[in-house]
């Protein structure tokens, strides 16, 4: 390792400085079983839920309600019209945003049923013509303790009505719990909708998701009551479409036009909560050379009017891509101390497909964690030249290797693999938003052992940065 | 991982969709690589290990809600970075009675006995007085570099 990679008396006096202790072993073991048996459960409900997507009819609902919507916004220079909007969706804390142009109805008050030492409540639920939406959250006992070899296998809850009508459910997610810190999670399902002459349903939880089994009981039955919801439980969702026309885009070249792939990003609503408000928004393309997921808007940073830097946080979108769509939600959420209006600065980033080349790199015989080799090869990837400056054997276990790249055009990363052997895994480094020219990494993980050299590395998947302002304005 | 190592393997796509789909081994991989990173990351911001572990189980619990989302650029560990700095400051919304411990006031040295614990203190602490002169966006820095272990690339 090269004396530049030695820490500094500096950096070891930081480090001593910021020591913190090592986690409990028995924590971190813990954490592992539930984060895995979360996530099988967690992925169970996805492929299940995705099998029952919206059906055509009900894709048309929405496109006649977005078109319904379009029209009234354009309307919306008129103070009624804003007052119909206001009303035309709702925020529920847990649930998110609601569609109220019919009938609202609402839990008559949260359901906690007990049984040995499990606590699961029954929070809200949330009615109207088109489905039903129930959360739930359970508390584990404080003694509770994850077997050491998991087996979990969630049977769905569902509804049941009095006539005996058995609403099964359609999708299902896990939701945010950090304002129940006790909750072991939380969980949202939407079925069916109820109908309006029914008040009651029953909630049948055969087993509690990301429960292992045998290990928590079964079968609960909760009695739910609806109620017509009060407008004062429902956090008004005002729809305010920013969609600036993104500047011409430039390079350094003046003259060089720069292909934007039919790139929008657009702000679409607001919803005031009583800590701040949660902006929605979505950015599309239509250049299908795109895939679907391959553009991210990046929140770079907020500023208000008075130039201040203005803190955010993720905030769950509430919509997912339909399958092939090409569109991503995000939404960001800022408290209230602030001066109107702010101003969003995105970065735009878009993923390709790599039209080839590729590298060769010799590891030699023995390789050690922690060394490098200089590479300096350039090679052109759908145009672009990229510059494979060095190597390194990084990381947690022998075989994985970090490319460090750099290229004068606006590729900020790109993915290899070696075509002739199999991955043990790969990806990528750099953190923070990235920018055009600086050096980037990309790593391949051989299975050990290492194939002897040279190996070739090919190029996969390139990101540019689009560049374009994409700053968004908005006030409340 | 050697304690003092910078820490710059990120998640493969493969692995997160394999996670995705529930993938046993893909799931471990991530936790293995992020677990202490992450933990020792709460650790410096709270100063005590039962905040460090409940903010870690929710920051991991968050990362299975969040990841049908997650749009890979190769950049998996900025990410859970930042669900895990925005666990952080739910935390201290919701207690705005606990300090974030960058910018605690020290502690009395004269509690220290030994004469050398009192040197080596006095050290860290004019490097902990002289940390919190930075700003947030420095001193979060200086976290991510020297508790979480994550590299500058």
């Amino acid at each position: 390792m090269s004396k530049l990679n030695q820490p500094s008396e500096l950096e070891k006096s930081v480090r001593a400085a910021a020591t913190v202790p090592e986690p409990d072993v028995e924590f971190i073991h813990s954490l592992h079983t539930r984060f895995i048996t979360e996530g099988h459960a967690s992925a169970n409900k996805n492929q299940e839920t995705f099998m029952k997507r919206k059906t055509f009819s009900q894709r048309l609902t929405w496109g006649l309600a977005v078109l319904v919507l379009v029209t009234l916004i354009v309307l919306s220079t008129q103070p009624t019209v804003v007052t119909a909007l206001k009303r035309l969706f709702g925020y529920v804390p847990n649930v998110g945003i609601i569609d109220q142009s019919t009938p609202v109805r609402m839990l008559t008050e949260p359901m906690t049923v007990t049984r040995e030492g499990f606590t699961v409540i029954v929070e809200q639920a949330v009615l109207n013509d088109e489905k039903s939406i129930v959360v739930y959250s359970y508390i584990l006992p404080p003694d509770y303790v994850h077997p050491e070899h998991i087996v979990s296998t969630t049977r769905e809850p569902f509804l049941t009505l009095l006539d005996g009508t058995r609403l099964d459910i359609l999708r299902a997610r896990h939701v945010a719990s950090s304002d129940c810190p006790q909750c072991y999670l939380r969980y949202l399902m939407e079925f069916d909708a109820i109908p309006a002459d029914i008040s009651e349903a029953t909630l049948e939880i055969p087993d509690l998701v990301a429960i292992p089994d045998n290990t928590a009981p079964q079968d609960w039955k909760i009695q739910l009551k609806f109620k017509p919801a009060d407008p004062a439980d429902i956090a008004p969702v005002i729809e305010q479409i920013v969609t600036p026309i993104p500047t011409t885009a430039s390079t350094d070249a003046p003259t060089q036009s720069v292909n934007t792939y039919g790139i929008t990003n657009t702000l679409d609503k607001f919803v005031a909560v009583p800590d701040g408000y949660i902006l929605y928004g979505n950015t599309s393309w239509t250049d299908p050379i795109i895939r679907p997921y391959g553009v991210s808007s990046e929140l770079a940073g907020i500023k208000d009017a008075n130039g201040m830097d203005i803190l955010f946080d993720y905030a769950d979108a509430g919509m997912n891509s339909e399958p092939g769509e090409l569109r991503v939600y995000w939404a960001f959420k800022v408290g209230t101390d602030f001066t109107a209006p702010l101003t969003l600065n995105f970065v735009m980033l878009a993923s390709l497909s790599a039209d080839g080349g590729s590298f060769t790199f010799d590891p030699g015989p023995n390789p050690q964690l922690g060394q490098k080799w200089d590479i300096n090869q350039d090679v052109t990837v759908n145009s672009e030249v990229i510059h494979v400056l060095s190597a390194e054997q990084a990381g947690i276990e022998p075989g994985f290797f970090l490319f460090t790249m750099q290229s004068d055009s606006n590729i900020t990363h790109a993915s290899v693999i070696d075509l002739d052997h199999p991955p043990l895994g790969g990806g990528g480094g750099g953190g923070g938003i990235p920018s055009a020219g600086a050096p980037f990494s990309s790593g391949f993980g051989y299975q050990v052992p290492i194939p002897q050299g040279p190996l070739t590395l090919t190029f996969t998947d390139v990101q540019l940065l689009i560049p374009g302002d994409w700053t968004l304005s908005w006030s409340p | 991982m050697e304690n003092g190592e910078p820490w710059q393997v990120e998640i493969e796509l493969k692995t997160i969709t394999h996670a995705l789909a529930g993938n046993e081994a893909a799931l471990a991989r991530i936790y293995d690589a992020y677990a202490r990173p992450i933990y020792r990351y709460h650790y410096s911001r709270v100063g005590n290990a039962p905040d460090a572990e409940d903010l870690t189980s929710q920051t991991f619990m968050a990362v299975l809600e969040a990841l049908p989302r997650y749009q890979h650029r190769g950049r998996f560990t900025a990410w859970m970075f930042q669900i895990a700095r925005n666990k952080v400051k739910d935390h201290f919304r919701r207690n705005p009675g606990r300090k974030d411990v960058t910018e605690e006031a020290v502690a009395d040295p004269l509690q220290i006995e030994a004469l050398e614990a009192i040197y080596q203190r006095e050290s860290k602490m004019h490097l902990k007085a002289l940390l919190r002169l930075l700003d947030d966006d420095e001193r979060e820095l200086i976290r991510l570099r020297f508790t979480a272990e994550l590299s500058f690339v």
